[in-house]
């Protein structure tokens, strides 16, 4: 019996890389570049020529694929991929990424980048309800994403109508 | 390939070979590194269009361990609901190190980490933060704790000790059930289901919002299930039938207060061998209530929890004895802003507990009748950042005093390294407490008859007697643990090696002989001493778009240490022979077109070594359900447990011993209407 665990196990994994249908992440990457793309900050908070910086707080789940965006460019910016150690050091970037391994941490987190000009995303279940500004879902394996218009009138930010179009659902009333 | 030359020669021979083991499994983790797709095309794609790409996507739970450096497992509602299972033990049965044994209709012996027994003792349960704990028998009644599974968000499994977190009695493991807020579970369920031989349930579920401050549910299920046979066919009589009803009500504001509270009736046949005038037929009646109330509000920039609630349990075995537990708990828990490199959590609670037993036969006597505990504990734990991203410290202890006894001090360590944002290795060393059962402590019972020679008056019949002992002392573990956990890109894989040490487990002496009442007592102590390792592995992956492979394999191995005490070593080994050697279930998962899934379930577990001619044998048993959802509104799932129809058996109760129960292929249909 184990033998033939073990045989499944490789089997599993060796299944695991070959195949063509991009993963998740791969397309959750994709989506944080075009979320850079479609919001406006505060003039003061992004002077012009300065990158946009996209930043992963907490576990990087990613992989590989998140280093690909910073090859293109974003309403004529350069996109920058950081790292940031703390929520208050995520203050500084324009696009948040809240990790799942922040779940026990995400209302102090958010708490922590309330009032700064950061467009807050994340997967964490129940993200834009605990006031995240987006949401992803993953449901019938696309990739969906919700809207928190409170968090986004807050923090200043705004999304072009193209993507709150496309939203799974709209939370708040930040008015159309 | 190379893994192929190791595996030949892996059986049976676990003593000498998890070292082995090991190796081959980083042999076999190594190779599943996760490809880097050039995700140019991607990137060229309209936002309209992204909506729309199909993708490979992961379970969620791998990522909310990803920082825990501990055993654990979740098991979403999807992994509920995919499984079959109609109550909780049997979606355990996903979860490694988890030994789930049905008893019989109903019944069932689950535990972690093993020394499995119908009320495993070192296995804390709660559901929403309530203990389903019992203090009269130290385990839980899996019979009466049928939940409607649509509603659980997920349960959560903790192996190895939990105790600095969770308090006494979370020694081999935790296991957590999270119900749904009232806000995901907003419109109206029916659930009908019947199975082969026409036992009907039913279930219903509503939701409703009170103005703009509140959501809410209201439920209320049947349990109705049939009699087990016996291994020539005949049938056993533990027909279970009951009901259960209850609310929750959440504030509109996430997570600010949420009140929740349940009552149930539950009726349990059981043919019970007495010892005295031979097998009995009981029925035992449980009824209870409970009610929760929990309240979150942010406190010196951190976020503060209050939960308290109120349990009433009535335990009735018509006609052998009956018992009430109340419960009052009260529990604040503090979780401070990061502090530079440290994260606190401290919390205190305090419990009540009331427990009134009377025994209506001779056989049995509770010395005294009612039992007051109340119990008093802290925590304290500082999560803390050793090298960024690479190295975490997490220190951690409780404090716990029940009654006038010395508090009892539990600590634990966790070391965790991060190499890669994919791969996680822990290592973990704690010690935890399990307090004496009210019934360990306060019951005398009578076990059998035996007959002694008493020269030269000839040969008499003497009864045997197990003596309360009311100061046994609590049981004690060390336990450690090294773990390792890595993600993939559709998928994950964790492998954790675990040894627990425990001393001071209750144990059986023989006591006086008492000629003139030809009485032979058996005295309780805690002088048993024992010693438990073994593997766990799990894998989950997406294998295809509408394939998903779930394992889970367990290697134990339980050994007590040696002693004169021919009546200890004797106990010892029934304990000892309750645990299977090695188990794994295997599960695919597979979406067809048409809104239709079939899942197949395979699982294995070894021989159970109990003497005596009838016994547990190994068993392969596989599950089958299909579902099809025919509109939004409606679906309907056949569910066929042991397909193949292994007329199998897979325990024999340890407490109020039963004959062994048989069952084979049963068919479960359901339909299911939402709106």
């Amino acid at each position: 019996m184990l033998r033939r665990l073990l045989i499944l196990l490789l089997m599993m994994s060796f299944a695991a890389t070959a195949r063509a249908v991009p993963t998740e992440y791969q397309l959750k990457a994709v989506f944080l570049l075009n979320f850079a793309r479609y919001a406006t900050w505060p003039e003061q908070s992004l002077p012009e020529d300065d990158p946009i910086d996209i930043c992963v707080l907490g576990r990087d789940p990613f992989g590989a694929h998140l280093a690909g965006l910073e090859s293109r460019q974003a309403q004529g910016r350069d996109v920058r991929i950081l790292y940031p150690a703390t929520a208050t050091e995520a203050r500084q970037c324009d696009v948040v990424f809240v990790s799942g391994s922040e779940l026990r941490r995400l209302n102090v987190t958010l708490r922590e980048l309330a009032n700064a000009p950061v467009l807050t995303v994340s997967d964490i279940e129940g993200f834009v309800e605990a006031g995240g500004a987006i949401g992803f879902v993953t449901e019938d394996d696309r990739v969906r994403f919700d809207i928190n218009r409170n968090t986004l009138e807050r923090d200043h930010i705004k999304l072009s109508a193209q993507l709150l179009k496309l939203a799974r659902k709209l939370i708040g009333d930040g008015g159309p | 390939m190379r893994s192929n030359a190791i595996i030949p020669g892996l059986g049976s021979h676990f003593r000498s070979r998890p070292v082995r083991l090991a190796v081959t499994l980083a042999t076999v983790l190594t190779a599943a590194t996760s490809p880097s797709q050039a995700a140019s095309d991607l990137l060229d794609l309209s936002l309209e269009e992204l909506s729309g790409v199909e993708v490979l996507s992961v379970s969620r739970k791998a990522q909310r361990l990803a920082d825990t450096p501990a055993a654990v497992t979740v098991l979403t509602n999807d992994d509920i609901m995919r499984s079959g299972a109609r109550s909780v033990p049997e979606a355990l049965r996903l979860v490694p190190g988890v030994q789930v044994a049905r008893i019989g209709s109903g019944r069932w012996a689950v535990s972690v980490r093993g020394l499995n027994g119908r009320y495993a003792s070192k296995l804390l349960v709660q559901i929403d933060g309530r203990s389903i704990y019992s203090p009269l028998f130290s385990g839980v009644f899996w019979d009466i704790e049928n939940l409607m599974l649509e509603d659980v968000a997920r349960i959560e499994i903790v192996r190895g000790p939990g105790a600095s977190l969770w308090g006494a009695n979370a020694v081999n493991g935790v296991i957590n059930i999270v119900t749904k807020r009232a806000s995901e579970t907003s419109g109206a369920l029916v659930r009908l289901s019947v199975d082969h031989r026409g036992t009907p349930e039913a279930a219903v579920r509503q939701g409703f919002e009170l103005g703009d401050w509140a959501d809410g549910r209201v439920y209320a299920l049947t349990t109705n299930r049939a009699s087990f046979e016996t291994m020539d066919g005949h049938r056993i009589e533990d027909a279970q039938n009951g009901w259960r009803a209850g609310f929750r009500i959440d504030s509109k504001e996430r997570d600010r207060w949420s009140v929740s509270g349940s009552v149930y009736q539950h009726r349990g046949e059981e043919a019970v061998d007495l010892p005295a005038p031979g097998a009995l037929d009981v029925v035992i009646d449980y009824e209870g209530a409970n009610l929760l109330a929990s309240r979150k509000w942010d406190w010196l920039g951190g976020e503060a929890t209050l939960r308290a609630y109120l349990d009433y349990q009535s335990i009735d075995m018509n006609p052998v004895a009956g018992a009430i537990v109340s419960t009052g708990d009260v529990d604040f828990q503090h979780r401070l802003m990061p502090m530079g490199r440290h994260e606190w959590i401290w919390g205190l609670g305090v419990r009540y507990q009331n427990a009134e037993a009377r025994a209506r036969q001779t056989t049995l006597r509770f010395d005294p009748e009612v039992t007051q505990l109340k119990t008093v504990s802290a925590f304290a734990q500082d999560e803390i950042t050793l090298v960024p991203k690479q190295w975490r410290l997490s220190l951690g202890a409780r404090f716990e005093a029940r009654n006038e006894s010395t508090p009892e001090w539990q600590p634990s360590a966790r070391l965790m390294w991060t190499p890669t944002d994919r791969d996680s290795l822990w290592a973990h060393w704690s010690r935890a407490v399990r307090t004496p059962s009210i019934g360990e402590r306060t019951t005398d019972f009578i076990i059998g008859t035996q007959q002694v020679s008493v020269p030269p008056f000839g040969t008499f019949p003497f009864t045997v007697i197990s003596r309360a002992n009311p100061d046994l002392k609590p049981e004690n573990l060390r336990a450690i643990e090294l773990g390792y956990r890595r993600q993939l890109d559709a998928g994950n894989l964790e492998a954790v090696l675990f040894r627990h040490r425990y001393d001071g487990l209750v144990s059986q002496h023989m006591g006086s002989v008492d000629p003139l009442m030809q009485r032979i007592y058996i005295d309780r102590g805690s002088a048993g001493k024992a010693v438990s390792e073994g593997l766990e592995l799990a894998a989950d992956t997406r294998v295809h778009r509408n394939v998903r492979l779930l394992a889970a394999y367990t290697l134990l191995r339980v050994h007590f240490d040696e002693t004169d005490d021919a009546t200890q070593a004797a106990a010892n080994d029934a304990i000892q022979s309750r645990n299977a050697n090695h188990w794994l279930t295997v599960q695919a998962r597979v979406d067809l077109p048409g809104r239709r899934q079939l899942d197949t379930t395979i699982r294995h577990s070894g021989a159970l070594k109990t003497p005596g001619a009838e016994r547990v044998s190994s068993y392969t048993v596989t599950d089958v359900q299909y579902l099809q959802r025919v509109s939004e509104n409606f679906e309907w799932s056949l569910g066929i447990y042991d397909l193949f129809d292994e007329h199998h058996t897979e325990f024999n109760s340890d407490q109020f011993p039963s004959p062994y129960a048989y069952d084979g292929r049963r068919a479960v249909l359901t339909g299911r209407w939402q709106f």
